[in-house]
């Protein structure tokens, strides 16, 4: 087999020479030993790698075993050639030609991938240095940044429902059911919660001080500079710390000269005695008076706690009539409003009439006459036994006989209208000397004033009774109900044992506690034997179980300013800014019990007018 | 490179005392001041020591900028690294006193997470450059990666002239020995340290377990590629502990930055929403 080699060879200069040789041999061994026909410098390549043979014109390649070559790219075991057919053996490349006159072969070779610079190579394979595409400062940083600013600015600005991020704590429990709604509050941007978003709500809430006093700064505060939000669901917005009210109440006298009000910055240890609204005349309002030894409350009315509760009394009203003898319980009498903060007014067909009952004729079935005038009584008096003339029911035996025997319906002639109005003004006449002179009705109570009524007859004298004696505090009785009512009443609950029934002390009785206004003044137990005792506890008692708003970890209750003495009183009016000033309805200052009570003279008119039908007991 | 104990004590501790100076007046007015509905981000104090807490973040960071930069560099590059770090980790305890210790799961206590992360990060690094460099100049012994990589070019090139009249299992193992080493590679690759597949130790396995019996010059063509792809197994591992050190070393940054980013990021947001909704 005659074959021509052609070798093309690449000088450094880039310039390609061709080098030609000859050979005659059996067949062409290719490889990378020395001892190969053509010898191929490179690793890759065996050091016997092929065999190219060539018998009747066709040219074969066979490899080693063990070894491949690719021709046009596929890689085979050996194959037939064709001239223009490809081998790539390790960095060379061989190519068939077309043989010359005389040839059998002819072979093209050439290394087409230079041998390689080995830095350049191991620097290819050699990554250095831990920043490499995205994990890297400048991307990872503008990657961060702007997932940041997408997730918690962009998109809840375009899509609103994700501002959960931008919560900044949980809004208290009062405000829940809106938290969800940014802009219930927030109702603008760049401009806080303004007061008048409050007070959508919150329209009624009061000023400080009265308006007279132009308290500005309090005023027309910003509600939220006050009541800072989103701090937790179990925050107290109206607690500031009593701190807050002493800034002024401190030293409110040098601040206000105008000020009725005593200094105050602590409950436990810088706080005035209470001063009670105490009624010194019925017919006027109460007065609010220092408490001192001397004084009394002149109510109008004649009462004692020691024979109403100290002293066993009938329990035919008491008990459902079994007649036993029995203690009161305070609750007998005083119940609290609805609200829990003050004791509901004492009326006298709710709580006396059970025991004193208005009865005036025993010799008919049991008639009661309203309570209230003595003239409009009269007059009720009057007319019922007027009527029995007219109906001709008349059975007493002591009336004239013709008003007895007269039928019913007839026309009373001159003679029976005479002899029917002397009759029933005797009627009348004894009725109210049974009221007068007999124990347990009108005299027992009220002061008798004769010729002082409307209609010229007996008056009583005006009576008026007290039932909010600390207008300033909001003070709830239901908030103290665990505790017996002589705790704090000590001077209501004094026993005075019954030597008739020998009943054992109630449980609710306290005789050694010292009252207030009573301060013991013969050593011995003190107790209420005249309507004239005012039984409020004194700030001493309060102060056993309430400390200063500062105190933490003793037994008794931390006690801000705000426990008792709401900042915002309604009474004052509404604070500038609500909507109620539109002249809503609400917006009228509001003078219900719960904000600061008005006088009892406001509320007199209401319980006089209460009107008791006369009623028959069947 | 910075002695870690150089700017730990530049100054005598100039911007530690500083930090703490400024630290203490904090606590003290936070102590102090006691505003109605209590001590939050939005009472003065509160806005004050977030203002504060804001001017230094960015300031810190442009500090951060500063002090890569070499060439005009008004302060001593020390005294910026030093401010930097003592700084730096006072808003650490700077920023609760800011919100009053009020965190919850929502952008604002995120920018303080993710300062918190530039922060350990930043603190990971000062430890970092106190022990890598060490490493880092043992392990090179008087003598730079670039000259190592040379050394290990010219052992490949000398291993394939060895292997050239060699059986095939030689040539293999040449070629795998240089074709299939790996420097670096993934994060993970070159924080390792070594490569338990890498291709010369796997040549270097199979030149000595090779069963073929060579004698003459063939045999001592064999004895010096041996010699050659174990040396080269030597550098290769020195090279590996290098990138290893480096990456330590430039690690914490990769994370420092982009954090420090996030949070500006977090912190703009947080100072809008405050703004918009006070």
């Amino acid at each position: 087999m005659r074959i021509r080699i052609v070798e093309i060879r690449t000088r450094t200069s880039g310039k390609k020479v061709r080098l030609e040789r000859d050979l005659d041999v059996e067949a062409l061994h290719v490889g990378r030993g020395p001892d190969n026909d053509l010898s191929l410098r490179g690793l890759t390549i065996s050091l016997r790698h092929a065999t190219i043979r060539s018998s009747d014109g066709r040219v074969s390649i066979e490899a080693a075993a063990g070894q491949t070559v690719a021709i046009n790219g596929r890689v085979t075991a050996g194959d037939r050639l064709a001239v223009g057919d490809r081998i790539k053996l390790g960095a060379f490349e061989l190519r068939l030609l077309e043989p010359v006159r005389g040839f059998d072969v002819a072979l093209e070779y050439e290394e087409i991938e230079r041998g390689d610079d080995e830095r350049r190579a191991l620097d290819l394979r050699t990554k250095i240095g831990i920043e490499h595409g995205i994990f890297s400062r400048r991307p990872l940083s503008w990657a961060l940044g702007l997932a940041v600013l997408a997730v918690f600015f962009a998109i809840p600005l375009l899509f609103g429902g994700a501002q959960s991020s931008w919560n900044s704590g949980d809004v208290s429990r009062g405000h829940a059911y809106i938290e969800s709604d940014c802009g219930a509050c927030h109702t603008g941007f760049f401009r806080g919660v303004r007061n008048a978003d409050c007070m959508a709500c919150h329209h009624d809430i009061g000023r400080h001080a009265p308006p007279a006093l132009a308290m500005a700064e309090l005023d027309e505060a910003a509600c939220a500079s006050c009541h800072l939000e989103h701090r937790g669901r179990d925050i107290d917005l109206a607690d500031l710390g009593s701190g807050f009210c002493s800034e002024c109440h401190a030293d409110l006298a040098a601040r206000l000269p105008e000020t009725t009000l005593r200094d105050a910055s602590d409950f436990g240890t810088d706080h005035p005695a209470f001063k009670l609204s105490v009624i010194k005349d019925p017919t006027r309002p109460a007065e609010s008076l220092d408490v001192t030894p001397e004084l009394v409350e002149e109510t109008g009315l004649v009462f004692d706690h020691l024979h109403h509760v100290g002293r066993a009394v009938s329990g035919r009203a008491v008990s459902g009539g079994s007649g036993e003898k029995q203690y009161l319980q305070c609750g007998a009498c005083h119940q609290p409003d609805a609200g829990g903060l003050y004791m509901k007014p004492i009326e006298f067909e709710r709580h006396c009439q059970d025991c004193h009952r208005l009865d005036f004729d025993p010799a008919v079935p049991p008639t009661f006459t309203p309570h209230g005038d003595p003239a409009v009584v009269r007059a009720r008096i009057r007319g019922l036994y007027s009527e029995r003339v007219l109906a001709g029911d008349v059975k007493d035996p002591a009336a004239p006989p013709r008003l007895r025997l007269r039928r019913p319906g007839s026309v009373l002639t001159p003679e029976e209208a005479e002899l029917s109005r002397r009759w029933v003004q005797s009627k009348v006449d004894a009725a109210e000397r049974r009221f007068y002179d007999r124990p347990g009705t009108c005299a027992t109570c009220h002061a008798l004033r004769p010729g002082e009524a409307s209609d010229g007859g007996m008056g009583v004298a005006p009576v008026q009774l007290q039932t909010v004696w600390v207008p300033g505090s909001t003070f709830s009785h239901a908030s103290h109900a665990p505790f017996a009512c002589v705790k704090c009443h000590p001077a209501a609950g004094v026993f005075d044992p019954d030597p008739e029934t020998a009943l054992a002390r109630p449980g609710w009785s306290q005789p050694d506690a010292i009252p207030y206004g009573l301060i013991d003044r013969d050593g011995r137990t003190p107790t209420s034997e005249r309507s004239a005792d005012i039984l409020i506890p004194s700030i001493e008692t309060c102060r056993e179980c309430h400390a200063g708003a500062g105190e933490r970890g003793g037994e008794r209750v931390p006690s801000p300013c705000s426990m008792c003495h709401p900042f915002h009183v309604r009474a004052h009016g509404p604070m500038p800014g609500s909507p109620a000033l539109d002249g809503s309805p609400s917006g009228v200052p509001d003078a219900t019990p719960d904000a600061v009570p008005d006088g009892p003279a406001d509320r007199a008119p209401a319980q006089a007018a209460r009107f008791v039908p006369l009623r028959s007991a069947s | 490179m910075i002695g870690p104990r150089s700017f730990l004590e530049y100054a005598r501790y100039r911007y530690l005392k500083v930090s703490l100076v400024l630290l203490l007046a904090s606590m003290a007015i936070y102590l102090v001041e006691d505003p109605p509905g209590g001590r939050s981000g939005s009472s003065w104090t509160g806005y004050g020591l977030g203002t504060l807490a804001a001017l230094m973040i960015v300031w810190l960071m442009w500090l951060g900028l500063r002090k890569r930069s070499y060439r005009d560099v008004g302060a001593p590059l020390q005294g910026w690294t030093s401010a930097h770090v003592y700084l730096g980790t006072s808003l650490l305890l700077l920023v609760p006193l800011h919100c009053a210790f009020e965190f919850g799961v929502n952008v604002h206590t995120l920018a303080y997470a993710l300062m918190c992360g530039v922060i350990a990060t930043g603190i990971v690094g000062v430890g970092v450059y106190a022990l890598v460099p060490t490493s880092i100049t043992r392990n090179r012994n008087n003598t730079t990666l670039d000259a190592l990589l040379e050394r290990i070019a010219e052992i490949d090139a000398d291993c394939r002239v060895a292997a050239e009249n060699l059986p095939d299992l030689h040539a293999k193992a040449v070629i795998t020995s240089i074709e299939e080493t790996r420097i670096g590679g993934s994060l993970t690759a070159q924080l390792a340290g070594r490569d338990p597949a890498c291709g010369t130790t796997r040549a270097l396995r199979s030149l000595r377990g090779s069963e073929i019996d060579l004698q003459g010059d063939a045999r001592l063509q064999e004895l010096k590629l041996i010699e050659l792809v174990a040396r080269k197994e030597l550098l290769v591992n020195q090279i590996r502990r290098d990138v290893r050190l480096k990456g330590l070393l430039d690690l914490w940054l990769v994370l420092h930055v982009p954090l420090a980013f996030a949070t500006v990021a977090a912190l703009l947001v947080h100072v809008f929403v405050v703004f918009w909704y006070h």
